[in-house]
């Protein structure tokens, strides 16, 4: 049986963690709003550039080019999107697990990470990256998305690679969010469908577009652009997917901590009873036998009286 | 009066427009066009330029944009850029360092193509940027 102090002092740490806790809850619930919000800009701007090219190859029929229509080569780049940090549930385990999939059965030239939990989870497995975005995710800025993208590209053109993936998690709703390991190039425009929101269709494909200078050219430019803007919108996914993760982890372990005080402060009750109960009967005890041993002596004094 | 048409301008980071419009003049790979209401529909792709938007009452607002696209259809004209900032966002001190980075960068040989036409949009960006910067405390004097 835990004496009454040792049983003040748990309740005591037990508070002292629901405090932090209940702070990180707070914490990644703003975090994650930001990123929610963030989602919605990008979302816009994705869908456009999409269409255009999906109108340009309905206007022009199967147009040839290498970022849509791949080499024969096997040799891919993965970008592996993880957190900064731990205490996110499932988040971290479940990219890195996906992408290590992914991964297992192709030639693999280049590796890039974002966040710090990919980058040491490779170290650690003897896998350098190429290069690390560290805090990438948590602040995406477009330029910097611009300079990533401008990298892969030139990977691409000189053939260092075949293929391009990005393992991120994307961002459903706050009760849905699911690692993905998504093929940057070559393209496959279908497989960005799957990213359009509800009521949201497929838009109809205007007849007769005037296309300056040409299809081509606008496809050429267009392209490297759809790429950048997946890179910034995968970003802000993972960011939601990661505080959303670490929102619903912090608010299991506030209740669970809350659920912990209450069962503790209960046996602190029983404890803090039993030992008065104790007490008690160790004071009645002993007035009663110094009442017993004072009658004692009444009547033997009554008796010595009467002798 | 003149006729208005829809006008959006979008980045991947926000809404930078959306109202209706008169005139909107941007710099395509082709060159620079403007575009009225009833232009027949046309895709383009931008080059880093000068964004010039013109509300039904005459007053023109200019702003900076960067590579990106512009479609014009029926229903509106849209015109998707990587970045797009009013005068008084362009922080003219970072623009000032990326054009001599880009310059210095510029002054050496390059590697290849690629890096060269990199370095040049870098360096029409900066110069863009401050352009931009400059035209707009004259106007505001």
């Amino acid at each position: 049986m835990p004496g009454m102090s040792d049983i003040r002092f748990h309740i005591k740490s037990v508070k002292q963690t629901r405090q932090i806790t209940n702070a990180m809850r707070l914490v990644s619930a703003a975090r994650m709003r930001r990123a929610l919000a963030g989602i919605q800009r990008n979302r816009a701007y994705f869908f456009r550039a999409l269409d255009v090219i999906t109108d340009i190859r309905a206007h022009t029929g199967e147009t040839e080019h290498p970022y849509i229509h791949g080499r024969e080569g096997r040799k891919a780049a993965y970008i592996v999107v993880a957190g900064e940090r731990g205490l996110s549930g499932s988040y971290n385990r479940d990219a890195i697990a996906l992408a290590e999939r992914g991964m297992a059965g192709r030639q693999i030239a280049r590796l890039f990470t974002v966040g710090a939990v990919a980058t040491f989870h490779f170290q650690r497995a003897g896998f350098e990256p190429d290069a690390r975005f560290e805090r990438l995710a948590e602040r995406p800025r477009l330029e910097e998305a611009r300079r990533f993208a401008a990298i892969l590209t030139d990977l691409y053109d000189g053939g260092e690679i075949d293929e391009l993936h990005i393992v991120y998690t994307h961002f459903f709703s706050t009760v849905s969010h699911s690692p993905r390991d998504h093929r940057l190039l070559p393209i496959e425009l279908g497989d960005f469908d799957f990213k359009r929101p509800g009521g949201v269709g497929v838009r109809p494909v205007e007849t007769d577009i005037l296309y300056d200078p040409s299809p081509r050219k606008v496809l050429d430019a267009l392209i490297p652009q759809l790429i950048v803007g997946f890179l910034y919108g995968a970003m802000v996914h993972a960011y939601a997917s990661e505080n959303c993760t670490r929102m619903t982890a912090m608010e299991n372990a506030t209740r669970s901590a809350d659920e912990m005080i209450e069962k503790l402060t209960l046996k602190y009750n029983s404890v803090r009873q039993l030992s008065i109960t104790n007490e008690l009967a160790d004071i009645i005890g002993a007035a009663n036998a110094a009442n017993a041993a004072a009658a004692a002596e009444q009547a033997v004094k009554a008796e010595e009286y009467q002798a | 009066m003149a006729k208005t048409f829809r006008l959006m301008v979008l980045t991947p980071e926000r809404e930078f427009f959306n109202g209706d419009a008169a005139y909107v003049g941007v710099n395509t790979i082709a060159g620079s066009i403007g575009v009225l209401a009833d232009h027949i529909p046309m895709v383009s792709a931008l080059d880093v330029g000068t964004l010039t938007i013109r509300a039904q009452d005459g007053g023109a607002r200019t702003a900076f944009h960067s590579e990106g696209f512009i479609e014009v259809r029926a229903d509106g004209v849209y015109v998707l850029c990587q970045a797009c900032e009013w005068p008084e966002e362009i922080d003219e001190k970072r623009a000032l360092e990326a054009e001599h980075r880009a310059e210095e960068r510029l002054a050496r040989p390059a590697e290849d193509a690629q890096v060269f036409k990199r370095n040049r949009v870098a360096l029409m960006r900066a110069l863009t940027r401050r352009k931009i910067k400059s035209m707009s405390s004259i106007n505001t004097r």
